[in-house]
């Protein structure tokens, strides 16, 4: 509805206004719905015609406003239109019909203020500007303000008709820097064709608070100098190439690199491959240059996004030759293969084999792997695998190459000195673990047709006599085990098992009736003499001892071996001492017993001793007793004589004197004379000496000898006479 | 020419004349105070035996006093033990060896493995040298407080066992018989009696001249001290061991009080020394193999292959002399050395290997190292050995 229809009722009712009519009426302008509820029942009873008809639409639009509130809303724009129509006459009309009665008593009973000064400048503003129409010209002179433009901003202070004071000034002063603007605007036009930096920096200075379009134009005149000094460089074992090169002379704006790969000629930029983003670094790696051609690398500099015009360029060609990766070799038994993974770009690949001092002998190889047929057994081989390359010329590189050793595989050796013991029905296997392999052990109700040696296959061990019942993870070397006791025998094999080979070794009978001999020692009490010692094997009746030079007797009936049989009579009273030549000494002691007519033996226990070199010292006066002083005009010089009682060359010994007491070890006196190894045959060895230094010592003085510092240890001195150990 | 001897039990010398003998028990027993004296018996607990008179008292065909026949053992007038037929008819012959030694030093193992070494390993050796016990007091002693715990339980002796206390007082009698050296008396035995009686080295510290351990002492042909390596404080620090003595005895002190007291025995003065050789063992070696040097001579076992090895004998007691310096001090070997005209150091081991902290010993059995050797030097002394010297 509009308030065009709303004039035209009052109209009809000669008012005004609604102000008016409302103060006619109901003498206020803010009437309730009950007065507007009698005003229309007196005006059925009083009136008619138009006037009727006009005064009830506008009751009854009154009625409306009153119920929805909008009455004062009303009124008030009805007060805004009679003020804005005294505008077009300036400040003075407005405050003067703003101060008229009329409009002061409305403004106060719609609780509006009643300022006349202050009526009058908003209704002013309202009419110029319009109310809700956007920002004012002072907004847009700030916002060009904030956004460095200076231009704009006087633009829309000088399109205004009228100007403050204030807008005067700032006037003025974007005038002032808008000419200063403009006067290095010049300097840097006329700075570009000799020092573009410097005009850059000048562009660069101006745009800090005027955003000139000029600038842009002038990077873009302005290119960067380019880098100089670019080298480029493989990095051996990565397959990368790593470029470096020297800054660019631009300074300003924002400088980065780029660099740009080309195969056979440095690349422009229209035809180079950029490797990876630009640098702002001296420095880039191209993580994945083409392998097998030359590559050449150009350094771009970078400002602000664009590009220097020239560009430092590697001088020499880069070639990377990578290996190959994941190279795997495997041992046959009489061949060894290999496999690898060719890098791009590579051809072929060419193997190469070597041995410790032997030639290199190349391999035919396929371009993934290789097979190397018709080698030695346990022999192992060094490999170089060198990937090959062609390069555009036709020529072939190699690559550095990478080298793996690999062997044909061992062959499963059969346990040594295995040895199981029962009792009860608790088992325990020891044995020597093999260098290769580990040790599978198999149970038999009866003598397996095997023999030790003999080769199987690692699958055929699983189907061969049957497993044991373990007590615990087994160890290096040994195991225990529960085995039922059932009154018969049983063997044990134990089988190497290496790869899909298995070795078996010696079969192992157990019985019950012959438990095994447990903490068996060897010690050497001096001389030719070791002494054993071992727990007494249960109720076992004898035992067997045997040794053997070196290695461990191959069993009971070894005929290079000597054997001794102890009581436990014997064996009590007297022990088992037994004298032995000069050497290492493997002992081999197990219970044996006569049972059911014929010698059978408990499982054997073994142990190492040696018997050390002997030699016997004396001292001695040189020469023969009749000359004496005659001869010599004084005592006769003594000598050291050393002499070997096993037959070995005498060692080198050294000979210490102490007073008073015998010296302990070579620290514990001082060293007289040390003599020198017998050579090859000698069993005897003088050397002389004398007693200068202990002229004055107290006596008696006493001699020991001592194996030379590199045979402690290995060597027993026995004295001869130790009354001629002691010079008094 | 009446003969005398030295009671084995209260070590007092004896004219075989003044020997006595005791009533048959139909005589009546008695109270007996010479043995209740001996015995250390409380009061009120006498010992209660048959009467005794002289040997030289008796009637005609043995016959007591009362007229019945006597028991044939006689018995010491002094402290009225039994002396055994063959030690009174052997006296003169006897050569008691006294074996003294700190608690723990292994003495008595020492003992009880070298009587058994003595009838087995070392007699073959000796052209059949037997060792016999005289008497069933002294066999049941070694069965009781030797061979059994030893040979047949395999512990070792301890110095709480109840019968090692009630037999301290008892005498280890044995009689080592030799084939005589003298080719005209091939059918003749030599005869050595040895004498053993539980003695510490503490016992001798508290021992006052004329005192029955300084009778034994001063009737000993020879004494062994045993010395534990164990009891010297450096020692104890260098070494690994089950076998960490609960006490020591400063073994200088030992043989110090050693000296005095027999020369205050024989009415020496301090400027005398005495003639008694004095063998000083050091016990266990074995607990020392970790600080014997490289070449040591008790790390080789002595071949006494018929006679005593001199030169073996002369190398040990010069490393043993040096060891004992090196790790206890020159007090020790000096203070033999001016008490002592004649002396050796030894070392040995009794049992071969340290029992168990629960005084197991191995079960490997007993393997002992140079046990014999004190013994054999002594014998070579008494001329009842050959010595070789040259190797």
């Amino acid at each position: 509805m509009g308030f065009g229809e709303v004039r035209a009722e009052l109209g009809l009712l000669d008012q005004q206004s609604l102000r008016s009519y409302l103060h006619d009426r109901f003498a206020t302008l803010a009437p309730d719905v009950g007065m507007v509820e009698d005003r229309r029942k007196v005006l059925r009873a009083t009136a008619s015609g138009d006037a009727l008809t006009a005064e009830q639409k506008l009751l009854e639009r009154l009625r409306k406003w009153l119920r929805s509130g909008q009455l004062v809303e009303v009124l008030s724009g009805e007060l805004r239109v009679e003020l804005a129509r005294a505008a077009p006459l300036g400040y003075g009309a407005v405050r003067a019909y703003g101060a008229s009665e009329s409009v002061t008593k409305a403004l106060a009973e719609l609780r509006f203020p009643s300022n006349a000064d202050d009526l009058a400048y908003a209704v002013l503003v309202a009419s110029r500007f319009g109310v809700g129409a956007g920002p004012s010209w002072r907004t847009a002179v700030e916002q060009a303000l904030a956004a460095r433009n200076p231009r704009a901003a006087l633009a829309l202070i000088e399109a205004q008709p009228q100007l403050q004071p204030a807008d005067e000034q700032q006037r003025d002063r974007l005038r002032t820097q808008i000419k200063d603007i403009d006067t290095r605007l010049a300097r840097a036009r006329s700075l570009e064709a000799h020092d573009p930096e410097a005009a850059l920096s000048e562009y660069q200075q101006i745009a800090s608070y005027s955003d000139e379009q000029e600038f842009e134009e002038a990077l873009q005149r302005c290119r960067p100098a380019a880098p100089s000094g670019a080298r480029a460089a493989s990095v051996a074992g990565l397959g990368r190439i790593v470029v470096v090169w020297s800054p660019s002379e631009a300074r300003v704006g924002d400088i980065t690199y780029r660099v740009l790969r080309g195969i056979g000629e440095a690349p422009s930029l229209a035809a180079g491959i950029p490797i990876g983003a630009d640098a702002a670094d001296n420095e880039l790696a191209d993580p994945d240059p083409p392998a097998g051609v030359p590559l050449f690398y150009s350094v771009f500099t970078v400002r602000n996004g664009r590009p220097s015009d020239a560009a430092a360029t590697t001088a020499t060609a880069v070639v990377i030759t990578p290996d190959v990766t994941d190279l795997v070799l495997r041992g046959g038994e009489k061949a060894v293969e290999g496999t690898w993974r060719l890098p791009a770009g590579a051809v072929s690949v060419r193997v190469v084999r070597s041995t410790d001092g032997g030639r290199p002998v190349q391999v035919a190889s396929g371009p993934t792997g290789f097979r190397d047929d018709g080698l030695e057994p346990e022999v192992t081989y060094l490999y170089r695998v060198q990937a090959e390359y062609r390069t555009p010329a036709g020529t072939t590189l190699l690559s550095d190459g990478v080298e793996a050793a690999g062997g044909t595989r061992a062959r499963p050796r059969p346990v040594r000195d295995f040895v199981a013991g029962l009792e009860g029905s608790q088992l325990t296997v020891t044995w020597l673990p093999p260098a290769r392999g580990s040790v599978e052990v198999r149970l038999f109700d009866h003598r397996p047709e095997l023999r030790e040696g003999d080769i199987l296959s690692a699958v055929s061990v699983q189907s061969t006599g049957s497993g044991l019942t373990l007590e615990g993870p087994p160890g290096d070397g040994e195991l225990r085990a529960s085995l039922r006791s059932d009154g018969r025998q049983h063997w044990l094999v134990p089988f190497t098992v290496l790869d899909d080979l298995a070795a078996a070794g010696a079969p192992q009978r157990l019985d019950a009736r012959l438990p095994p001999v447990r903490g068996l020692a060897a010690k050497r009490i001096g001389g030719d003499v070791v002494r054993l010692t071992w727990h007494w094997p249960g109720q076992a009746p004898e035992v067997l001892v045997g040794w053997k030079l070196g290695g461990a007797p191959g069993g009971p009936h070894d005929d290079a071996a000597t054997f001794r049989r102890f009581t436990k009579s014997s064996y009590s009273q007297d022990g088992a001492d037994v004298s032995l030549p000069f050497g290492e000494h493997t002992f081999l002691v197990c219970a044996t017993a006569y049972l059911g007519g014929r010698q059978v033996y408990g499982p054997p226990t073994v142990v190492r001793e040696g018997v050390r070199q002997r030699a016997r010292y004396d001292v001695r006066r040189v020469g023969a007793r009749f000359v004496g002083r005659w001869f010599f005009g004084r005592r006769r010089p003594l000598c050291l004589v050393v002499e070997s009682l096993d037959g070995t060359a005498p060692p080198a010994v050294q000979l210490v004197g102490r007073a008073t007491r015998a010296p302990l070890d070579p620290a514990d006196g001082e060293r007289i004379v040390t003599t020198q190894p017998a050579e090859e045959g000698d069993s005897l060895v003088t050397t002389e000496f004398d007693l200068a230094r202990f002229r004055g010592a107290r006596r008696p003085l006493i001699l020991r000898a001592f194996p030379a510092d590199g045979s402690l240890g290995s060597v027993e001195l026995v004295p001869a006479n130790p009354l001629n150990l002691e010079i008094r | 020419m009446a003969r005398s001897l030295s009671c084995p039990f209260c070590w007092e010398s004896i004219r075989e004349q003044n020997l006595e003998r005791r009533c048959p028990e139909e005589c009546g027993l008695a109270e007996d105070p010479q043995l209740t004296a001996f015995l250390e018996r409380p009061t009120g607990r006498a010992e209660m035996r048959p009467k005794s008179f002289k040997v030289s008292a008796a009637k005609g065909k043995g016959l007591c006093p009362h007229g019945r026949r006597a028991p044939q053992m006689q018995i010491c007038p002094s402290c009225h033990n039994d002396l055994e037929h063959d030690y009174v008819r052997s006296a003169g012959r006897s050569r008691p060896i006294a074996l003294i030694g700190a608690s723990g030093s292994g003495k008595s193992v020492y003992v009880g493995v070298l009587v058994r070494e003595l009838r087995t390993r070392v007699g073959s050796d000796f052209d059949g040298l037997a060792v016999e016990f005289v008497g069933d007091s002294s066999r049941s002693h070694y069965d009781k407080v030797f061979r059994v715990p030893l040979f047949e339980e395999g512990v070792t002796l301890r110095m709480t066992d109840s019968i090692r206390v009630n037999r301290r007082l008892e005498p280890l009698l044995f009689t080592l018989k030799f084939t005589s050296r003298q080719r005209r008396l091939r059918d003749r035995l030599d005869l050595a009696m040895m004498v053993f009686l539980d003695t510490s080295g503490e016992d001798v510290l508290r021992a006052e001249a004329m005192s029955r351990l300084a009778r034994y002492l001063d009737a000993a042909a020879g004494i062994v001290l045993v010395v534990d390596p164990l009891q010297m404080p450096d020692v104890r620090e260098a070494v690994t061991t089950t076998v960490y003595p609960q006490q020591a005895t400063r073994q200088v002190d030992v043989v110090e009080r050693l000296g005095a007291l027999l020369r205050q025995q024989r009415g020496l003065g301090p400027d005398k020394r005495l003639d008694t050789p004095l063998a000083v063992l050091l016990s266990k070696i074995d607990t020392l193999e970790a600080i014997l040097p490289d070449q040591s001579s008790l790390s080789r076992h002595a071949e006494h292959a018929g006679y005593y090895d001199e030169a073996d004998g002369l190398l040990v007691d010069q490393e043993v002399r040096s060891w004992i310096h090196r790790w206890y001090g020159e007090g020790f070997v000096n203070s033999v050395d001016a008490n002592f005209s004649t002396s050796r150091f030894f070392g040995m081991s009794a049992l071969g290997t340290a029992p168990s902290t629960d005084r197991k010993v191995d079960r490997a059995g007993i393997r002992p190292r140079r046990v014999e050797d004190p013994l054999l030097w002594l014998l070579a002394r008494f001329g009842m050995v050959r010595r070789g010297l040259k190797r």
